[in-house]
């Protein structure tokens, strides 16, 4: 063997096993970026760190193009002022769960983060790309259809105090949920039409001061809702919602009214204080075979402050109902019950249980304390305290109900009587769970786990003793006594 | 493996009783307790002490600026100083085999590493001695994470300790590899196609600041940070035991 | 023992070695003589296995350092031009590090260490650091390395550089005792009386060729080098002159007068001193002293060297 074949032979070898081994190490490294051998392991000791098995399980049904784009940019300045950690810990629960998105998809799923640290083009070219409005955190995208997810959607703050200097603060998250039901609407590939009744004097579903909100949730949530002015005008809908009523049914309306009921079709009804006494008898007459109704007059409840119960202020139409409020049994509070949460309804009226038939089934979804009443209007107006004419006990606020068993071509005939409008206008935001929740069961999709969790938060507050001992510690003491350490080694050899 | 052994106790040892580790080691402490000074102090983490793991072991500056740069540190003495010197003749001519010697000095190298992780394992138990309510699945899971690339890093830095004498080199060599591991796949993550998608399952702070300060261990991060490791050992292998084959 | 065949070393365009080859049999030392760059080093180097060569083969102990690279490195003790040991590690500490590479257990390491440390008069330096070590005690060491796990085969490469003459000549026991035990004893040197005193043969390269290869006398016959001889006579005279100018005619050799009583004469046919002597008996001259001088290795390197081309 020539000494030059050898070397050259030699040297081929040497390259080509490091060539073998690169091509080696990229193929392992796509091995094991497949689905079936991707494994993610929650080390948190509630499980909560990665996403849960119903997201997982609707990000894979999506198909091979789908993406989810989150945008991470602190937009409303209200949320960093006094040092709020709100940015930051949303910031890091999006991601983490963006990751794992991206790991429990298979890679089906293109993910990406796009924040404020991004190369400038790449971030302009992803808001272009994805039309991405402010106030929008994370975007999904499938098979030409999309969902998108605000920050509002994801997270529940409390807002800066400005007169004490305490900083916003997160109170529930519900990214997971969020995604998942982002996922579970793109999956299914069907939008329910969802329309909002707008000719008896209700708010228009344009106007920000109105049912703008309702609708952009209803968006969220894989409806497509549509104004109409009534019943009659209902032909190709899946859900009639109504938020309040000014005035009766005309008899057409009245006539398809009864005609939707009849074909058991879904009806979300909410009637607040405000709403026509007349409207509220024809409902009452409406729902009398479903076994609710309305009754007139707002629900208060007393306020419980350091002085014993208060009433006769108007916070006591405030509804706060946590999670002892709601019903244990039904699927539109379940998963309100499991994720603690905690909803505020502004000025109700009572919903009552009505003797109908037997052939639908009723259930009280939020109730009121056994000290609430319902204050009635007396000739000096609302007075917001209880009267001797009035009757104090617990009352309902919103009652669900369906057919025992579903007709033919599985209709349910589910509805939804809340006794409050503002929930969904002005109030949707403290209430926004029930009614993404109630939507659901509406549109025949049971949600059966997520929703707001809590972020468990871990405050340190030391004394400024403690702090210092450990300030000084970390920069002082343990680098010194290292360093102490290999002096005495060095000086120990040396001898 | 009785020389393997006899080597690797004698890279750990040398290591402990070198000042220039412990000038090492003690600098590492000093800028990371630092780092976990200005963390604390911060009102956030003050608030939600969850915040502290990803930012020392997620994306902040331990990661982009500290860790690259310490690992190769250490491994200029495994190669570069031992061929400068004159020690690496007697070592590679004893009867030891290459893979071995490039293990043996690997894994002293990585047992002496855990010292440096376990000076920041000691901020963040002094923190739980001083009342801090720790998560403590994201302080280990973010830590494990840390070390893995800090592992890695040890192989990139062994590797391009082998190819020079100069010990500048060797060190800046392997720190210059290593910021590129970081950063390439950061600049094109946001790439469309193949080289977005290659440039994302390739961006170690992700993987770092999504996953394990997360509290989420993920296969592919362990077999990547592993896989590379083991890559650039080969490497360094093939350089040593090339200087026998080619002539 | 330790054998070389045609063995090449080529450095890009730089032919370090070409064609190469030697034997050292057991019991034996081999001086490997030769200028600076004449591929000493390189040789070693390849028969340690540090190195590969470019072509050719080389071996210990039967063992090929090519294919059987690790076990012909357990026969082998090596101990490498300028050694070094890590500054930070004491002389036992580092001889029990070496002494476990070479794979004695743990049980035989402090036996092993101590012997080769009293072997080579190291006991009282044990404590101490490489760093702090002289010279010839650094040197000792790398002895002792080399010595360590008692491999059949020794490589040393300038062993004696470095060393004062008291040292020198403590090595130059320690080898002749080594080669007396059994072991085959390769060792480069610039040092050429130091050669001379202990090497049963000597190799001499030059521009990474051999030259010559043999015992001193061998090599002396081998580059036709002319025989000296000194003649002594009791008393001075003509007849002397004449004799020698009559024999020198016939034997072909040239004779100069050293002083009125000796004469240094320069034969050119080894094979006619005994035919001298016996013209020097019968011409019944009064001879005190007819002795060959011992070959000059001085003398033959530089021979050598200027007779090769560069």
């Amino acid at each position: 063997m020539g000494a030059m074949s050898r070397r050259l032979r030699l040297g081929l070898l040497t390259m080509f096993a490091a060539a073998c081994a690169i091509t080696f190490t990229v193929l392992l490294l796509y091995t094991f970026s497949r689905p079936g051998l991707r494994v993610r392991i929650d080390l948190s000791s509630t499980g909560t760190a990665g996403l849960s098995d119903r997201t997982v399980t609707a990000l894979n049904q999506l198909p091979e193009d789908s993406r989810l784009t989150a945008f991470l940019f602190p937009e409303d300045d209200s949320f960093r002022w006094f040092n709020s950690n709100v940015y930051p810990q949303a910031f890091d629960r999006i991601t983490s769960l963006m990751e794992d998105a991206r790991v429990q998809s298979g890679g089906k799923l293109q993910t990406l983060v796009v924040d404020i640290n991004s190369p400038m083009v790449a971030r302009e070219r992803e808001i272009n790309r994805s039309a991405r409005k402010p106030g929008e955190a994370i975007i999904l995208e499938s098979g030409g259809h999309r969902r998108v997810i605000t920050f509002e959607d994801l997270f529940q703050i409390l807002r800066a105090n400005v007169n004490d200097n305490t900083p916003a603060r997160i109170q529930l998250e519900r990214v997971d949920a969020a995604l998942g039901d982002a996922a579970v609407a793109l999956a299914s590939g069907t939008t329910l039409k969802a329309g909002i009744v707008t000719g008896y004097g209700q708010a228009s579903p344009t106007d920000p001061n109105g049912l703008l909100g309702l609708s952009q949730l209803l968006v969220r949530d894989n409806w497509e809702p549509v104004e109409i002015e009534g019943p009659a005008d209902a032909d190709d809908c899946d859900l009639l919602i109504f938020v309040d009523q000014k005035q009766p049914f005309l008899p057409s309306d009245l006539s398809a009214m009864e005609t939707w009921l009849a074909e058991d079709k879904a009806v979300l009804v909410a009637l607040g204080p405000n709403a026509s006494p007349a409207a509220a008898q024809q409902w009452n007459q409406l729902l009398k075979d479903r076994g609710t109704g309305f009754e007139p007059g707002l629900l208060c409840e007393p306020i419980r402050s350091a002085n014993g119960m208060v009433e006769g202020r108007s916070d006591c139409a405030k509804l706060e109902l946590n999670s002892e409020r709601f019903s244990g049994q039904h699927p539109i509070t379940i998963p309100l019950i499991e994720d603690n949460r905690l909803l505020l309804v502004i000025g109700a009226r009572p919903v009552i249980f009505q003797s109908g038939t037997n052939d639908f089934t009723q259930e009280r979804l939020l109730r009121t304390d056994p000290l609430a009443w319902a204050d009635s209007q007396d000739p000096n107006g609302l007075v917001f305290s209880y009267d001797k004419n009035e009757e104090r006990g617990i009352r309902s606020i919103a009652v669900a109900s369906e057919r025992w068993a579903p007709g033919e071509e599985g209709r349910m005939g589910r509805i939804v009587a809340l006794g409050s409008s503002a929930s969904l206008g002005p109030g949707l935001d403290f209430n926004r769970d029930f009614i993404t929740s109630s939507l659901q069961w509406l549109g025949g999709d049971e949600r059966q786990a997520s929703g707001l969790i809590g972020l468990g938060e871990r405050p340190f507050r030391p004394d400024r003793a403690s702090l210092a001992r450990i300030n000084n510690m970390s920069v002082y003491g343990i680098p010194g006594v290292t360093l102490l350490i290999g002096l005495w080694i060095f000086w120990r050899r040396k001898r | 493996m009785r020389a393997f052994v006899a080597l690797w106790r004698r890279e750990v040892f040398s290591m402990m009783v070198s000042p220039f580790a412990f000038v090492l080691l003690g600098v590492w402490f000093l800028l990371n307790g630092m780092l976990f000074v200005v963390a604390l102090n911060t009102q956030q983490v003050m608030d939600d002490l969850r915040l502290l793991p990803p930012f020392l072991f997620g994306s902040g500056m331990l990661v982009w600026l500290l860790l690259p740069a310490f690992p190769p540190l250490l491994c200029i003495r495994l190669f570069a100083e031992e061929h400068r010197v004159g020690t690496l003749e007697p070592l590679l001519t004893a009867p030891i085999r290459d893979f071995a010697v490039v293990l043996a000095k690997y894994l002293a190298a990585c047992v002496f590493f855990l010292l440096f992780w376990g000076g920041v394992l000691l901020l963040f138990l002094l923190l739980h001695w001083h009342g801090g309510d720790l998560d403590w699945a994201r302080v280990l899971g973010g830590m494990t994470g840390a070390i893995l690339t800090s592992f890695l890093f040890l192989a990139t830095g062994l590797w391009a300790s082998s190819w020079s004498s100069n010990l500048v080199l060797g060190a800046g060599g392997g720190a210059a590899l290593n910021y590129l591991l970081l950063f390439v796949p950061a600049l094109f993550e946001l790439n469309e196609g193949a080289l977005g998608a290659v440039a994302r399952s390739m961006h170690l702070p992700n993987f770092l600041d999504r996953g394990f300060s997360a509290g989420l261990l993920d296969s592919y991060a362990l077999v990547y940070m592993l896989g590379l490791s083991a890559l650039f050992l080969f490497l360094t292998w093939m350089r040593l035991v090339s200087r026998r084959w080619v002539p | 023992m330790i054998k070389t065949e045609r063995l090449t070393k080529h450095y890009g365009t730089i032919h370090a070695l070409t064609e190469v080859d030697l034997e050292v049999a057991p019991g034996e030392i081999l001086g490997f003589l030769g200028p600076n760059g004449a591929g000493k080093s390189t040789t070693l180097r390849i028969l340690s296995g540090y190195l590969p060569p470019t072509s050719g083969k080389a071996s210990i102990n039967g063992l090929d350092l090519m294919n059987e690279s690790l076990a012909a490195r357990r026969c082998t003790g090596y101990l490498p031009e300028n050694f070094v040991a890590p500054s930070e590690l004491r002389v036992s500490e580092y001889l029990r590090f070496r002494a476990s590479l070479k794979g004695l257990r743990s049980k035989q390491v402090p036996a092993e260490v101590q012997r080769v440390a009293k072997h080579l008069g190291l006991e009282p330096r044990l404590r101490q650091p490489f760093s702090a070590l002289s010279k010839g005690f650094r040197q000792r060491v790398g002895l002792a390395d080399a010595l360590l796990g008692d491999p059949p085969a020794l490589l040393l490469d300038e062993p004696f550089s470095g060393l004062d003459p008291l040292q020198r000549e403590e090595f130059r026991t320690i080898l002749k005792n080594l080669a007396t035990s059994g072991k085959a004893i390769l060792f480069s040197s610039h040092v050429l009386p130091e050669v001379e005193e202990i090497a049963m043969r000597v190799q001499i390269l030059h521009h990474g060729r051999s030259k010559a290869v043999g015992t001193l006398e061998d090599l002396q016959s081998h580059l036709h080098e002319k025989a000296k001889l000194c003649l002594r006579l009791s008393e001075s005279g003509a007849q002397c002159e004449q004799v020698l100018t009559d024999a020198a005619k016939e034997l072909d050799f040239s004779f100069t007068e050293q002083n009125d009583k000796s004469y240094l004469i320069e034969l050119n046919d080894h094979s006619k001193r005994s035919e001298l002597f016996q013209r020097l008996a019968a011409s019944k001259l009064p001879v005190v002293e007819f002795r060959e001088l011992r070959p000059d290795l001085d003398q033959l390197f530089r021979n050598l060297v200027e007779e090769s081309p560069s």
